[in-house]
């Protein structure tokens, strides 16, 4: 509560600064204007001849009064003038009411209009240079006015028409002009809002703008237009009515654009101003201004705990909104209370009243609001939509990497499968048959070594096939396996290997099939040795880009063993092996031993 | 000392006679009976109780698969071979996680066939490069499954197991890593062991082959 009470103080100090600032600026000062007569006495008349006048300072004002009837007051005074005036002549009065009639010597220059006067219009009164003479001219002004009387007139001017004609615009384009433009600019923004509620009906925010802005055209329709509703009590009502509403619909709007939950004084507020509003309207003409003036009194409660909201919860809008529709709402209210404070003191002291200004100020602020969180919204969609883009992006991107793995492993699996049923035919069937027919042999008795050979150099050969097929990834692995199927055959030649095959990696390449051409030229090298070498050991060596058997037999001719009518140790296989593997193959051979060498060419 | 009883579950009747010759000449071994089917052999298993159990993977009424699984079940001491042709990682695998201890081939010389079941009965277990190679690739390229499934390698045995899908001998990594021939084989053994621990490192093979993992 503490909290709350502090707020709510600082808001009252925050509110009168501004007030301050408003009567010290006071807009709408009226001053002598060069080159004019500028008056601020008059003399007041008891009767219409005026024989009796008494000097009366101006501005002057009467006190409400509620008997039936029509309220006048006489004025009289004198224009000294020094020579006939050429040019056309004028009165220009800034603020009177309500109504005026002009007489200069005796003719009348404005009579009273039939319209009722706007309340803050200024005034400008021609008058032709032919009504005037020399010396003293006579001018009478009778000021009138019904229920509740309330008649005022401030300081006035009288000079040259086109001298006047220019701070009269100036002062009717701010007062008039100004609730004018309000005006159309409220119904505008009505319908504006209306058709952005109709559109999106859960927000309610433009539902209570739209509110907002239909009280404010109904006020200003009061100050600003010479349209007459009913009687001074119907008329007082109303635009206390709609300024309460104004004030309370826009509690509502703010209170909703900021997303919290309705005040206690949203529920209470209304009842009042309704109680309000009726006592006005029933009771007796003198309980009217009180009755207003309790009702505009809960509008401006509404209006301190609407600047205390938004002052609580300047944290949940954006910095820049913040700044710039606070103070404005500040101002507003500022200039709420200012209109206020003018009524309720019957104040002549300032001569222009900016209320009109308030709808004005919170409709420019207020649109701004909601532009601002249509904008950053629709950024956020953009944003948003990038967003999702990219992801979409991405994900398509992944998911064609998925499809092309599927892809990629069905096929690994179609071949892992058909290479699985070759290697189970081979296996069950041509080597069956191979270990079937050894197997006859010895239950016969059959005893014939070339056959015998024949069989098991057909087993190891096809043993040999199947581990190319199943370990071609692996070139280690590959010539493993070779060891494991040749070190019998060796040992029967009183061969033996000696081992150095380095770590995996051993051959880096992508394809498979070259780790099965390096694998067979090893292949016909060893068989080369144990054919024709003599040797006692094969020495296989291996690593990353050289892969070599040597032994240490007796060596051959290589020119002898690569002519063409004798081809002998399949040294042309080999050469076309390596050279479809980018490879260097290379044969060193003397007395002491031969070493075939496969060079991997770097790239 | 008593000869170690073998059972020989093998259809081709050739094939069977050989291995039987071949065991009966050992003089620590001795052939309890010659199964043709799989029924017969698993009936046998029970009566007989062999020491090993030596066991084609093809036969007329099942898979030798099955008397694998029987035998890693027994209640006695005993031991299956698979009798391969070629002593490839495609066949003996798969019965090794069944349970096997290893193979023996059928169409090599059968001399040593007495010799290498005197190994497995000694604790030794026969292991060619492209089998190490296998295990290998089942720990790392699926070492998530695999490690979940099985129980993993030690550094020791991984080393051993890159030795051998080099094409190194037992002697030859005993020398590389300072230790005996029979450490590396005791080593293989545990391999061996730790393959088949779970039942399902089967599928966990099946599916590494087939790419699906």
């Amino acid at each position: 509560m503490g909290a709350g009470a502090r707020v709510y103080g600082g808001v009252v100090v925050w509110i009168l600064a501004m007030l301050t600032v408003l009567s010290v600026v006071d807009i709408g000062d009226i001053r002598p204007i060069e080159h004019t007569m500028f008056f601020d006495r008059v003399a007041s008349c008891a009767q219409p001849d005026c024989d009796d006048p008494v000097p009366l300072d101006l501005p002057f004002s009467t006190p409400a009064r509620y008997t039936p009837g029509i309220e006048h007051q006489v004025l009289q005074f004198t224009v000294p003038l020094d020579e006939v005036p050429t040019q056309m002549q004028a009165f220009f009065i800034p603020k009177y009411n309500h109504h005026l009639q002009i007489t200069v010597n005796g003719a009348l220059v404005h009579a009273l209009p039939h319209q009722r006067h706007p309340w803050m219009a200024p005034l400008l009164v021609e008058v032709s240079p032919s009504l005037l003479k020399l010396g003293e001219n006579r001018v009478m002004f009778d000021l009138s006015g019904p229920v509740p009387g309330q008649l005022d007139l401030q300081p006035f001017h009288f000079g040259d028409l086109e001298m006047l004609s220019t701070p009269y615009d100036t002062r009717f384009m701010l007062t008039q002009g100004l609730t004018q433009l309000a005006l159309g600019l409220m119904i505008l923004l009505t319908l504006g809002y209306f058709v952005v509620w109709l559109a999106r009906t859960k927000e309610r925010m433009f539902l209570w703008i739209a509110l907002s802005c239909v009280s404010a055209c109904g006020f200003l329709a009061l100050l600003g237009t010479h349209v007459t509703v009913g009687d001074y009590q119907i008329s007082q009502s109303l635009h206390a009515l709609f300024v309460a509403s104004y004030v309370l619909f826009m509690l509502k709007f703010v209170r909703s654009f900021l997303g919290i939950a309705p005040l206690r004084s949203e529920r209470v507020l209304p009842w009042l101003i309704c109680f309000g509003i009726l006592v006005a309207f029933l009771l007796p003409m003198q309980y009217v201004y009180p009755a207003t003036m309790a009702v505009n009194l809960c509008a401006a409660i509404a209006g301190l705990v609407t600047v205390a909201v938004m002052w609580q919860h300047r944290h949940s809008v954006p910095k820049i909104d913040f700044l710039i529709f606070f103070p404005a709402l500040s101002l507003a209210l500022a200039l709420a209370f200012d209109g206020l404070f003018l009524v309720l003191t019957h104040s002549q002291a300032r001569s222009m009243n900016l209320l009109h200004l308030m709808p004005l100020l919170t409709a420019l602020v207020c649109l701004w609001l909601i532009l601002s969180q249509l904008i950053r919204s629709l950024s956020a969609h953009a944003e948003l939509a990038a967003t999702l883009h990219s992801t979409i992006a991405e994900k398509s991107a992944q998911l064609e990497t998925s499809f092309n793995e599927l892809a990629m492993v069905r096929k690994t699996q179609t071949i892992s499968q058909e290479r699985s049923r070759i290697l189970l035919e081979l296996h069950d069937g041509v080597g069956g048959q191979l270990v079937n027919t050894l197997a006859y042999m010895e239950s016969q008795s059959i005893d014939d070594p070339t056959l015998r050979t024949a069989l098991e150099d057909a087993l190891r050969d096809l043993a040999l096939m199947m581990d190319s097929i199943e370990s071609q990834d692996s070139l280690a692995t590959l010539l493993g396996m070779m060891r494991t199927r040749l070190e019998g055959l060796l040992a029967k030649h009183g061969v033996s290997f000696e081992w150095q095959i380095q770590d995996e990696p051993l051959w880096p390449t992508e394809n498979p099939s070259d780790n099965l051409h390096i694998a067979r030229i090893v292949q016909e090298a060893i068989t080369n040795v144990i054919k024709h070498a003599r040797a006692s050991t094969i020495t296989v060596y291996a690593d990353h880009r050289r892969v070599a058997v040597s032994d240490d037999g007796l060596g051959f001719d290589v020119g002898a063993a690569q002519s063409a009518d004798r081809p002998r140790y399949g040294l042309t296989g080999m050469r076309r092996r390596a050279s479809k593997i980018d490879a260097n193959l290379s044969i060193q051979t003397g007395e002491t031993g031969t070493t075939v060498s496969i060079l991997r060419v770097e790239t | 000392m008593m000869p170690h009883c073998v059972l020989i579950i093998e259809d081709r009747p050739d094939i069977a006679a050989r291995l039987k010759n071949a065991v009966a000449v050992h003089a620590n071994l001795v052939v309890g009976d010659v199964c043709w089917t799989l029924d017969h052999g698993l009936q046998r298993l029970f009566d007989l109780k062999p020491r090993v159990v030596l066991v084609d993977l093809g036969l007329p009424d099942g898979s030798g698969i099955e008397a694998i699984k029987a035998v890693a079940a027994a209640d006695w001491e005993v031991d299956a071979l698979v009798i391969s042709i070629f002593g490839d990682e495609a066949r003996v695998v798969e019965a090794i996680q069944a349970g096997a201890r290893g193979y023996i081939l059928k169409g090599g010389d059968l001399g040593q066939v007495g010799d290498d079941i005197q190994t497995l009965i000694d604790g030794g277990s026969p292991i060619s490069p492209a089998i190490a190679r296998h295990v290998l690739n089942l720990l790392s390229d699926h070492a998530g499954i695999a490690t979940s499934q099985m129980e993993m390698l030690t550094g020791r045995e991984t080393e051993i197991l890159r030795a051998i899908a080099r094409g190194y001998k037992r002697r030859e990594i005993g020398d590389q890593l300072g230790i005996s021939g029979g450490t590396v084989g005791n080593h293989i053994t545990q391999i061996y062991r730790k393959l088949k621990v779970s039942s399902n490192t089967e599928a966990v093979a099946q599916a590494a082959k087939n790419g699906m993992i």
